[in-house]
């Protein structure tokens, strides 16, 4: 908890916990983190507190890995799709963030 | 679950007792028996094989493990029309742990073709993370096949009647976060600055129940990528 | 209930539902409940290879908790108002509390 008030400039007057956050990135590209190593990139239209998403034009990776038998080094293949308009169960949600990172 | 087992017959909840059922695991016969759908379980019991009033050999299957349920027509990949079930073996499989086997010769071979078949399906099991692999088709094929759409019918009914708990979709309690805890250890440590999200929301007042949300939201299970994630 | 809304407003449209165990199933939406059980009818599955048994079935009950996607035919979605249901739904949410 912010337990040392400050005089700090507050995000925004309405944000009093998390899903406020999510709020702010309607309409906007969010970057999910799902359980399978996948993840997904796409327009946010809707949530709710289970984190149940509607995204559009989504790309989703999926990350495999395989380990090399004889050198013991792991192989990662990538697998992309695209799909119009998706909606994601939140329980296989791992993490929502403004897409940061270019990729 | 997918063996056949001593089984307590269910006396509360009955919806639907319906006689001179086969059921099938994968393409192996296990016989002719009794569907019994209650309101906590499907349970399929071998007529032949009744060990007392309560009890007798056969399986059952939790609702929760029922993937999907469908009538099936097709008669080019099964002779007769019949319930269609795909069970999730993940969750059956813990079942089947706790369950005392009690089997026949017979049985033994049909289990043992069963888990042939269940690790051929599934291939593509990965690490213990996925939640992928491992489904498992039955089959109920009634002698009188009126009986197909109430079978199914009473199956949808077992499983409005079953959701996973804390997975409502309606939204009574507002925004709060009720499934928080399924599953992770969180350490949720804000007031020392260990919580990095902490440092990006000055002057955002979290509620208890906020924090929660928010640890959720920033990833369950923290690992290095999603702190990178985050940071930049 | 803003997906469970959502949802009834799709009934009679074709999507694709994806299960957490891979399967993926196209078939027009028939029903949902408000723990987003589905019944499908129409069935097809894009793996028929996995899952042959799949082809041909009359009608089909989705377990809710078993899904991982389902893909929605973006030209029925209208994502203003979906986006607008939901403010609506976080302000009223927040004013219960």
């Amino acid at each position: 908890m912010a337990t040392e008030k400050k005089e700090a400039p507050v995000l925004n007057a309405t944000v009093e916990e998390p899903l406020d956050l999510l709020r702010l990135s309607l309409e906007e590209r969010v970057y999910v983190k799902m359980r399978s190593d996948r993840e997904l990139r796409g327009r946010l239209h809707a949530f709710d507190q289970h984190l149940n998403m509607v995204l559009s034009n989504v790309e989703e990776v999926v990350t495999t890995r395989e380990v090399d038998e004889e050198s013991y080094e792991e192989v990662y293949r990538q697998t992309k799709r695209t799909v119009p308009m998706l909606f994601v169960r939140g329980d296989a949600v791992i993490l929502v963030s403004p897409p940061i990172r270019a990729s | 679950m997918t063996t056949l087992t001593n089984v307590s017959i269910p006396e509360e909840g009955v919806r639907l007792t319906q006689p001179h059922v086969q059921a099938y695991i994968g393409s192996q016969s296990l016989g002719n028996g009794t569907l019994i759908i209650s309101e906590r379980a499907v349970t399929w019991t071998l007529t032949s094989a009744q060990s007392g009033d309560h009890s007798a050999q056969g399986f059952e299957l939790s609702y929760p493990s029922i993937v999907l349920h469908a009538t099936s027509t097709d008669r080019s990949n099964f002779p007769e029309e019949h319930i269609y079930i795909v069970v999730d073996g993940n969750k059956s499989e813990r079942r089947r742990r706790r369950v005392p086997l009690l089997l026949t010769n017979e049985e033994e071979a049909a289990r043992r073709a069963l888990q042939v078949e269940s690790e051929e399906m599934n291939e593509d099991e990965d690490d213990d993370d996925s939640e992928a692999g491992r489904s498992i088709e039955v089959r109920f094929v009634p002698d009188d096949k009126s009986s197909l759409s109430q079978i199914y019918h009473e199956v949808c009914v077992g499983q409005e009647l079953n959701p996973e708990e804390d997975d409502d979709m309606s939204d009574d309690e507002g925004l709060e976060c009720d499934e928080v805890s399924n599953g992770h250890d969180l350490q949720v440590n804000g007031s020392d600055g260990h919580w990095y999200t902490a440092e990006n929301m000055d002057g955002v007042e979290l509620s208890e129940e906020g924090m929660a949300n928010l640890q959720r939201m920033m990833g369950g299970r923290r690992d290095d990528s999603d702190d990178e994630q985050i940071e930049q | 209930m803003l997906f469970f809304s959502f949802f009834k407003s799709l009934v009679g449209k074709d999507v694709v539902v994806e299960l957490k165990n891979d399967l993926s199933i196209c078939g027009t939406l028939h029903s949902v409940d408000q723990y987003l059980n589905m019944k499908l009818s129409d069935i097809t599955v894009s793996d028929p290879d996995r899952f042959p048994h799949m082809l041909s079935v009359k009608n089909c009950f989705i377990r809710g908790s078993v899904v991982r996607y389902v893909q929605l035919p973006s030209d029925q979605v209208d994502t203003q108002l979906l986006s607008d249901s939901c403010r609506r739904e976080l302000t009223e949410a927040k004013t219960k509390q």
